[in-house]
């Protein structure tokens, strides 16, 4: 399950539930009641639903003639280099069936990677979440201590003022750590995006990158789902990305039971997920939005907010 | 005799000269010699029994991956290592030439030279690799998409030997010298009374577990659990 998102397990044929909406399951209601309540018209009908059939055996899969796709048009593309080649691939049978060529952006996923932005990218978010809370006491927080312990001459012994001081033991401590630290601060828009190209590109370059039509399975068995990736040398852990939070019921479940095989929306894209999964899929609708908004951080004018800077007071 | 700026014993020839040239050893010379000029009969005598002058080594050309030092050699010995990956491995066949000819001549009309047959076209690439890739069942990897431009850069592609084993492996399996044997897999103490034969079961370190944790791993070597559950409540978190 992935943390911070909310996943919403959701049978695809529902006609009205776009995937802009999120379901949100109470505790008394299924996913089913509450997407039906969604469509419930003004007068209390509720529309038929096509539920999806559950077939015991894997129903063949009927395509139109390949390839489907042989070319993409790529936002502004650089005027003197051109766009990098894929395969679209899909999820729907075993077998490596190729559904088509696409065009990849060359400032996206064929960039020089900057190593030292993947090593920051991923210090960051460790670390703009953690709060060290250790607290050591010093002298005037301690219990006691607050007379001299002996005259001041004649006694032979050397001369304290108090029994708290940071010279005795169990004394205070000067300038230990003080009580909970937060170590937040945001790692530069631009840091961030160029991170994504960079670790977006090592995975193309180094051919952990796969383009599919959708996330859509078969069967929700995990063992379907491993044989695939295992058959294809995709790896032992894979990153599944979609578009949105609401995906097909059956990878939800088969990637749930597996714990290297991980599901996620575009939003949730990361460094540090890209360099832990050995293999990056993406959908076709979840590329575009990437491209979309890499492009964006790349070419926009306004690079105004500097708040929360690593050095900032 | 005198000696060189180094304190090396200098004679006749130059102590370290600048260029590679002929190394002569005239010892036989310098053990010999015992005044301080030599009749010419005896140096036409030393200049036949000279050792035959070797021949003069050519200058060094530079050989990728033989210097050691540089990035290129590193790089080279890097792709040579082959490291232990997931992808599967590609044994090229003899025919791979015919193969790609075959296919090429009934996929697409052919003028000229069937490797000149551009691929610049998407849906003939498409098709032209896509049946080429089911006749010798290796995937191209998308990266490769860019450099495949003809069919000749398609035969050189599945000419290409892909190797899933790693240098190690290999090692193993040549034939090695009799006073050579490598220990291929590592020697794992199992505290299992059944399977362990020479300590019967007894542990040296008695209660502590060995556990797998890598995916990778996890496949091949088992985890050895020996921690028992103890009886009643057990604090999981402080771990008594």
């Amino acid at each position: 399950m992935i943390p911070g998102s909310i996943i919403n397990v959701c049978v695809r044929h529902l006609p009205l539930l776009r995937s802009s909406c999120v379901v949100f399951r109470t505790a008394q209601c299924s996913i089913m009641t509450s997407a039906v309540r969604l469509q419930q018209t003004p007068d209390g009908m509720i529309p038929e639903m096509p539920i999806a059939a559950v077939d015991t055996e894997m129903p063949a899969v009927v395509r139109p003639p390949l390839p489907l796709m042989t070319s993409r048009t790529i936002a502004f593309p650089p005027p003197n280099t051109p766009p990098k080649q894929a395969w679209l691939e899909s999820l729907a049978t075993i077998d490596d069936e190729k559904l088509g060529l696409i065009d990849l952006h060359p400032d996206i996923f064929a960039t020089f990677p900057r190593i030292d932005l993947l090593f920051w990218n991923t210090f960051w978010q460790k670390i703009y979440k953690h709060i060290d809370y250790s607290f050591v006491f010093n002298r005037m927080e301690l219990r006691g201590g607050g007379h001299k312990p002996w005259a001041q001459k004649g006694t032979g012994r050397a001369r304290h003022g108090s029994i708290r001081s940071p010279l005795w033991i169990r004394g205070g401590k000067t300038f230990g750590p003080r009580g909970p630290k937060s170590y937040f601060y945001m790692l530069s828009k631009m840091d961030r995006a160029n991170g994504l190209r960079s670790a977006l590109s090592i995975k193309y370059a180094q051919d952990n990158l796969h383009i599919v039509d959708s996330l859509d399975l078969p069967t929700d068995e995990p063992d379907y789902l491993r044989e695939l990736v295992e058959s294809r040398g995709w790896g032992l852990s894979c990153l599944f990305v979609d578009d949105t939070d609401i995906v097909p019921r059956n990878i939800a479940l088969a990637t749930d039971r597996i714990k290297p095989y991980n599901v996620m929306p575009v939003y949730g894209l990361n460094v540090y997920s890209l360099l832990k999964h050995e293999t990056l899929v993406l959908t076709l609708p979840a590329l575009e939005k990437i491209e979309e908004k890499l492009l964006l951080q790349m070419h926009k004018a306004d690079h105004r907010e500097k708040k929360f800077s690593r050095f900032s007071t | 005799m005198a000696a060189c700026c180094r304190g090396h014993v200098v004679g006749l020839f130059k102590c370290h000269p600048q260029t590679r040239g002929p190394l002569v050893t005239r010892t036989a010379f310098w053990w010999s010699k015992k005044k301080d000029e030599l009749d010419a009969a005896e140096v036409a005598a030393l200049a036949e029994n000279a050792p035959q002058e070797v021949e003069e080594t050519p200058t060094r050309k530079y050989k990728q991956g033989n210097d050691g030092y540089l990035t290129k050699a590193t790089l080279n010995e890097l792709a040579a290592k082959t490291l232990l990956t997931t992808k599967k491995g590609y044994d090229p066949p003899a025919n791979v030439a015919d193969r790609v000819r075959q296919i090429t001549e009934n996929t697409c009309s052919v003028q000229g030279d069937w490797q000149d047959v551009s691929l610049e076209d998407r849906r003939l690439k498409f098709k032209v690799l896509t049946k080429l890739m089911t006749e010798f069942s290796h995937d191209i990897p998308s990266m490769q998409l860019n450099s495949i431009t003809t069919i000749r850069d398609a035969v050189e592609f599945f000419s290409a030997e892909v190797r899933a084993t790693s240098a190690f492996e290999d090692l193993t399996k040549m034939k090695l010298p009799k006073n050579l044997s490598i220990m291929k897999e590592y020697q794992r103490f199992n505290p299992d009374p059944e399977t362990d034969a020479f300590f019967k079961g007894r542990t040296a370190y008695p209660g502590r577990d060995t556990i797998v944790t890598s995916i990778k791993y996890r496949r091949k070597y088992d985890s050895i659990k020996t921690r028992k559950e103890k009886p009643g409540y057990v604090d999981h978190y402080n771990g008594f």
